[in-house]
C-alpha cells in the first residue's frame, strides 16, 4: 500500500519528529528516513512539510540545531530534542491517543 | 538553509543510487521528492524572520512611494511641521536661556543671590530698585551673618585701546569678593585679588571676557601679560574668563576690572567710594548653607539700617518727615530679573512667545492631521479594497501610521534646521544685547523637546487617518457618493474651526503689538529722536584740563555749525535721555514742595542758544536764550511741569527765582514743553535750563546736531569734521538721540515680529485647510451638483451651496477665536503699550480679513462646481 500522505499526517509531523529525535539526534534527511523505517514504510514524510515543521519546533524551543560533520564527511545540520521537547512529546502523544480513540469509537458505532 | 537542503538532496540521491538507479535518475527522483525547493525556501524564509521587521520595511517602502506620488501634499506637510516644531523649539530654547538657565560658570547658582532694595512710599505700590553705595557693601561684608561672600559691581562703557584698535568695551568693575561670591575659575591666567580690587588701591589689572579675547587677540594665550590702555592708563591683562561667563547679568561682558577703575581719571578717583548717598553699584552675594530667604533679608535689612544711621544725608525738602524704611530683598540669579525685581520685558514677552509657539504647533498638527485625513478620505476606495482582500485592520493601521511617521520624521529634520537658524536670527536681530553663543542655541533640553514634539505629532496626526479608516469595506466599494454627500467627517470640520480660531488669536496678538509699536512711535517725547545726532568725545585720562575740554567743544560747535548739510547744532551739559543732573539749589515756590519731596530735586541742563530748536523741543511761552546771555546772565527757561506746579494759574515769565547760596535771583524768560528724561513711560518731572557758560571748570559736554534731511550727514562726517580741529582725538562717539530708547522699544518689536510671523503662517495654513476641504467636498458631490444643475438649479444656488459651507466654518472659527481673545486678553494687558487687549479696531480688522480670505478660498472650488457638466458628472463614479 502506498504510504499515507494525507492531511491528517500533516498535523502530526511534529509529533513524529519529536518522537524520532527522542530516540536519537539526527539531521533532517535522517529524520525522514527513520520515520519511514520505523513505520515500516507506512508513513512517508513529505519533504515540504518536514523542514517547516522542524523550524516551528525550533521556534517553540522544543528542539535545538547544530552544524556537525555527518557520517559521510559532509556538513549537515543536526537536530536534538530539548527537555521541554520531551515534555511536549508526552503531552502530544497523549492527546493523539485520545483523538484516535475517539475516532475509533465513532467509526465502530453502528 | 541552502546547504541543509543540498545535503538532504545528496543523501536522497545516494540512497537512490544504492537502490539501483543511475546517477542522473537518482538525482532527478531526489529532486522531485523534495519538491519545489524554491517554494520551501520562501516559506521558511518568511517564517524565519523576526516577525515584524519584514512587514515594517514593506510599509516604509510603500509609504515612501505613495508620498512621492503626491509631492504637493508631502511638501506642504513637511514645511508645516518644520515651522510648527521648529518655532516651538526655537522659542523654548530662547526662553530657557533667559529664564531657566543659570548664569554659566557660577558654582551652585541656587545659593547666589542678587540684592534689591524696597521701600513703601506714602502712596500706592512699593518701589524696588537695585543700586546703593560702596558703604553698604562694606557694611554687609563686615557685619552680615547670612552671606558668606558679597561683592559690589557695576557696568561701564569705556573706550579701550588694544594697541591695534580703539573700541568701546562693556566692562564690569567689581569689588573684592566678586570671584568668591560667584565661584568662578579663570580659563587662562588668574583673576584679580581682593587687595587689587580695593577702590583706593588703584591696581591696574584686567580680566578679558572670552569672546573679547577671541575677537581681539585671536584666542592667543600670549595675550595674558599684555597691556590695555583704558582712559590713559595701562592695564595689565592677568587672565581670561571662561567661555560664556558674563557674571550674573544677561548681557555679554568684554572686560572685568577692579572697582577702582570706576572713577579712573576722575577727580575723586581715590575717594568716590566714601561718598554715601551715591547709588551707583549693584550687589551680589552667596548665601551661607541652609540659610532661608527671609532670614537673609532680615539680616541684611538690619545691616542696612545700622549702616545708614548718621551717614545718609537727609533729603532736601523732607525736613522733619522721616523717610519710609527701606528693606533689603533677595532675588535669585535666574529668571532675568531687572532692577525692579520683575522679569525684564524681553523675558515677559518671551514667556508669551513660548505660549504662542505651542499654539502654532497645535495649528500645525491640526493642519497636518486634516491634510492626511483628506488624503485618507480620498483613498477610501483603495483602503476598502485592501480590507476586502484580507489585510488585517491592524496592518492597515500600521501602514497608515508609517506614512505619518515618515512625514513627521522628515518634518522633524527640517524643524531642527528651522530651530537653529530661526533661533540664531532672533537672538542676533531681536535680542542683540543679551549675550548668547551659537552653541547655546541647541542644547539637550531643546533637542529632547523637539524629539518629543515629533513623536507627539506623529501620534496625533497618524491617528486621524487611522480613525477615518474604520470604514466598512462594502460601503466604500459601492462608492460613497450617495451617502458621503453630507458626511464630511466631523473630525475634519472641528480641525478647521480650531485652525481658524487659533489664527484669529495670533493675528489679534500681532495687531495689538503693532498698535503698541505705533503708539510708541507717535509718542510725543518732546525730542526729535530720529534725526538728531549726539556726539561725545571721551577725554578722561587724556590729561586735559576741564577748561581745555570746554574750549574744544566750543570750537567743535563752530566747526559743525558751518558743515554743509547741518541745519543746526548746539551744546549741552547733560545728554537728553541718558543723563540728568540734579539742580537742587533752585528754590521753588511753596506750591512745588509736594512734587519736590516726592521725586527729589528738579534736574537742570546747561544749554547753548538754539538747543531747543536743535532737539525739537517746542517753546510754549516766552523765548530761547540769547547769545549774549552765555556770560552767566541770570536767566532761566523752565519746563511745562515746573510752570504749572510752581506757578499755578499764572504765567511764570518774568518771575525771578531765588537760588540757594546765590545773591541774585534768576528770571524766567521761557517755558518749553516737557521732555522724557530716561524712559518711554515715566511720570512728569521738574526740569529747568540755564545758559551754558563759554568758559567753564565743568567739562561735561555733548554736541547735538540736527542734520538737514537727505543731506547725508553721518557719524563719519562728524568725526572727520572734528578731526580737522584736532588730529589726534581720543574716542569720538556719535549716535542718534533715540538710540538710548531702542532697548526699551525692543520687547514690542520682538512681540510684533513673532506674533505677525506666526499669525500669518497660521492663517495661511487655515486657508489651505479650508480650500482643501471645500475642493474635496465639491469633488465628492460632483454627481449631486450635476444633478442639481441638470434639474435647473441656477449657478447662484450652487455657489451658495459651496460658499455657505465655507462661510459657516469660517464664521464659527472666527467667533471662537474672538471669544478666546477676549478671555485671554487679561494676561497680555500689561505687555501692551497704552493699548487695550480688547481693542475693537484690531479685532474687527482681523476677523474681517480672515472672513474675506475664507470667502476667497471658497470661491475657487465654488467656481469649479459651476463648471460641472451635468452629463459627465452623472457618469462620474
Amino acid at each position: 500500500m502506498a504510504p499515507h500522505q494525507s492531511d491528517v499526517l500533516r498535523g502530526s509531523v511534529e509529533l513524529l519528529v519529536l518522537k524520532t529525535l527522542s530516540l536519537a539526534s539526527m539531521h533532517g534527511w535522517g529524520i525522514g528516513q527513520r520515520i519511514q523505517q520505523i513505520s515500516r514504510d507506512e508513513l512517508e514524510v513529505n519533504q515540504g512539510s518536514l523542514y517547516p515543521a522542524l523550524q516551528r519546533l525550533e521556534h517553540r524551543g522544543l528542539i535545538t540545531s547544530d552544524w556537525k560533520i555527518s557520517e559521510n564527511n559532509r556538513r549537515a545540520r543536526y537536530y536534538k530534542i530539548t527537555p521541554a521537547g520531551l515534555r511536549a512529546l508526552g503531552e502530544e502523544a497523549e492527546s493523539w491517543r485520545r483523538f484516535s480513540a475517539a475516532v475509533d469509537v465513532v467509526l465502530h458505532t453502528t | 538553509m541552502e546547504e541543509e537542503f543540498r545535503f538532504h538532496v545528496e543523501m536522497e540521491t545516494e540512497a537512490n543510487i544504492r537502490a539501483g538507479m543511475s546517477p542522473e535518475e537518482a538525482r532527478r527522483r531526489a529532486l522531485i521528492a523534495f519538491g519545489g525547493m524554491e517554494g520551501h525556501k520562501e516559506e521558511l524564509r518568511r517564517d524565519r524572520q523576526v516577525p515584524w521587521v519584514e512587514p515594517a520595511l514593506q510599509d516604509v517602502r510603500y509609504a515612501a512611494r505613495s508620498l512621492r506620488g503626491s509631492p504637493g501634499l508631502t511638501l506642504t506637510v513637511v514645511l508645516t511641521l518644520a515651522v510648527g516644531i521648529g518655532a516651538a523649539s526655537a522659542m523654548y530654547g530662547i526662553m530657557s536661556r533667559l529664564l531657566l538657565r543659570p548664569p554659566p560658570h557660577v558654582s551652585s547658582p541656587e545659593r547666589v543671590v542678587k540684592l534689591f532694595f524696597q521701600y513703601q512710599p506714602s502712596d500706592g505700590q512699593p518701589r524696588t530698585y537695585a543700586a546703593r553705595d560702596y558703604g553698604f557693601y562694606e557694611a554687609v561684608r563686615d557685619r552680615s551673618r547670612t552671606l558668606q561672600a558679597v561683592a559690589a559691581y557695576t557696568d561701564i562703557e569705556v573706550p579701550v585701546s588694544t594697541g591695534a584698535a580703539a573700541v568701546l568695551a562693556r566692562a564690569t568693575v567689581a569689588s573684592a569678593g566678586f570671584w568668591r561670591a560667584l565661584g568662578t575659575r579663570p580659563a587662562l591666567g588668574r583673576l584679580f585679588t581682593d587687595e587689587e580690587a580695593h577702590p583706593a588701591s588703584g591696581a591696574e589689572v584686567a580680566v578679558l571676557g572670552h569672546a573679547f579675547w577671541r575677537r581681539h587677540y585671536g584666542g592667543d594665550p600670549a595675550a595674558v601679560g599684555r597691556t590695555l590702555r583704558i582712559r590713559g592708563h595701562s592695564y595689565e591683562i592677568v587672565g581670561v574668563a571662561p567661555r560664556g561667563f558674563r557674571g550674573i547679568e544677561l548681557a555679554d561682558v568684554d572686560l572685568w576690572l577692579p572697582i577702582s577703575a570706576y572713577a579712573e581719571g576722575e577727580r575723586d578717583s581715590l575717594t568716590w567710594h566714601e561718598d554715601r548717598g551715591g547709588n551707583l553699584l549693584s550687589f551680589v552675594g552667596r548665601l551661607r548653607p541652609r540659610t532661608s530667604t527671609p532670614a537673609a533679608e532680615g539680616d541684611l535689612s538690619q545691616v542696612l539700617h545700622a549702616s545708614d544711621e548718621g551717614h545718609r544725608p537727609v533729603s532736601s525738602g523732607a525736613a522733619g518727615r522721616p523717610r519710609p524704611r527701606t528693606l533689603v530683598r533677595v532675588g535669585p540669579v535666574v529668571g532675568a530679573l531687572g532692577s525692579d525685581m520683575q522679569p525684564i520685558p524681553e523675558a515677559r514677552v518671551g514667556r508669551w512667545m513660548v505660549g504662542i509657539a505651542v499654539v502654532l504647533l497645535g495649528v500645525s498638527c491640526a493642519t497636518v492631521a486634516s491634510l492626511l485625513l483628506l488624503r485618507a478620505m480620498r483613498r477610501r476606495r483603495e483602503i476598502g479594497v485592501r480590507l476586502a482582500l484580507g489585510m488585517s485592520r491592524r496592518r492597515l493601521a500600521a501602514l497608515l501610521f508609517t506614512e505619518s511617521l515618515l512625514l513627521t520624521l522628515m518634518g522633524g529634520a527640517a524643524a531642527l534646521a528651522v530651530a537653529v537658524w530661526g533661533g540664531a536670527w532672533i537672538n542676533r536681530v531681536l535680542l542683540p544685547e543679551l549675550a548668547w553663543e551659537p552653541s547655546e542655541t541647541l542644547d539637550i533640553s531643546v533637542l529632547a523637546l523637539t524629539g518629543l514634539c515629533i513623536v507627539g505629532t506623529a501620534i496625533l496626526t497618524g491617528l486621524a487617518p487611522v480613525l477615518q479608516a474604520r470604514v466598512e469595506p462594502a460601503h466604500v466599494l459601492r462608492d460613497g457618493v450617495q451617502h458621503a454627500s453630507q458626511r464630511r467627517s466631523h473630525l475634519y470640520s472641528v480641525l478647521l474651526v480650531a485652525q481658524l480660531a487659533l489664527s484669529v488669536v495670533l493675528l489679534v496678538g500681532a495687531g495689538l503689538f503693532l498698535k503698541s509699536l505705533h503708539r510708541i512711535g507717535t509718542l510725543d517725547l518732546g525730542l526729535d529722536t530720529e534725526s538728531v545726532l549726539v556726539t561725545t568725545v571721551d577725554f578722561t585720562g587724556a590729561g586735559r584740563a576741564p577748561s581745555e575740554v570746554a574750549a574744544f567743544y566750543e570750537r567743535a560747535l563752530e566747526r559743525v555749525q558751518v558743515l554743509p548739510g547741518v541745519e543746526r547744532a548746539s551744546l549741552a551739559m547733560t545728554i537728553p535721555l541718558r543723563s540728568a543732573r540734579g539742580g537742587g539749589s533752585i528754590q521753588l515756590p511753596e506750591s512745588a514742595a509736594g512734587m519736590v519731596e516726592e521725586q527729589g530735586s528738579p534736574s537742570v541742563n546747561y544749554v547753548t542758544p538754539g538747543f531747543f530748536a536743535t532737539v525739537g523741543t517746542r517753546i510754549v511761552q516766552g523765548r530761547d536764550f540769547l547769545p549774549h546771555e552765555r556770560d552767566d546772565s541770570p536767566v532761566l527757561v523752565i519746563n511745562e511741569t515746573m510752570a504749572r506746579v510752581a506757578w499755578p494759574g499764572g504765567s511764570p515769565i518774568g518771575e525771578c527765582v531765588p537760588f540757594r547760596r546765590q545773591a541774585t535771583c534768576r528770571t524766567v524768560v521761557g517755558v518749553v514743553e516737557n521732555t522724557r528724561k530716561f524712559r518711554l513711560k515715566e511720570e512728569e518731572s521738574l526740569l529747568y535750563y540755564r545758559p551754558l557758560p563759554e568758559e567753564d571748570a565743568d567739562d561735561d559736554r555733548v554736541l547735538l546736531i540736527r542734520p538737514a534731511p537727505g543731506r547725508g550727514v553721518t557719524a563719519g562726517t562728524i568725526g572727520r569734521a572734528l578731526q580737522e580741529i584736532e588730529a589726534a582725538l581720543p574716542y569720538v562717539h556719535t549716535e542718534t538721540l533715540g538710540a538710548a530708547l531702542d532697548p526699551q522699544i525692543r520687547p514690542w518689536r520682538l512681540g510684533t515680529t513673532v506674533f505677525t510671523t506666526f499669525g500669518v503662517l497660521s492663517a495661511l495654513l487655515a486657508t489651505v485647510g479650508l480650500f482643501s476641504a471645500l475642493a474635496y467636498t465639491v469633488t465628492q458631490r460632483t454627481r449631486e451638483i450635476g444633478v442639481r444643475l441638470a434639474i435647473g438649479a441656477r449657478g447662484r444656488d450652487v455657489m451658495r451651496l459651496v460658499l455657505g459651507d465655507g462661510l459657516r466654518v469660517a464664521l464659527i472659527g472666527t467667533l471662537t477665536g474672538t471669544l478666546a481673545c477676549l478671555v485671554a486678553g487679561r494676561w497680555i494687558a500689561d505687555l501692551l503699550f497704552e493699548v487695550s487687549p480688547a481693542d475693537p479696531t484690531v479685532l474687527l480688522v482681523v476677523t474681517a480679513s480672515l472672513l474675506l480670505t475664507a470667502i476667497a478660498a471658497s470661491l475657487v472650488p465654488a467656481r469649479r462646481a459651476l463648471r460641472i457638466d451635468a452629463i459627465t458628472a452623472m457618469r462620474t463614479e
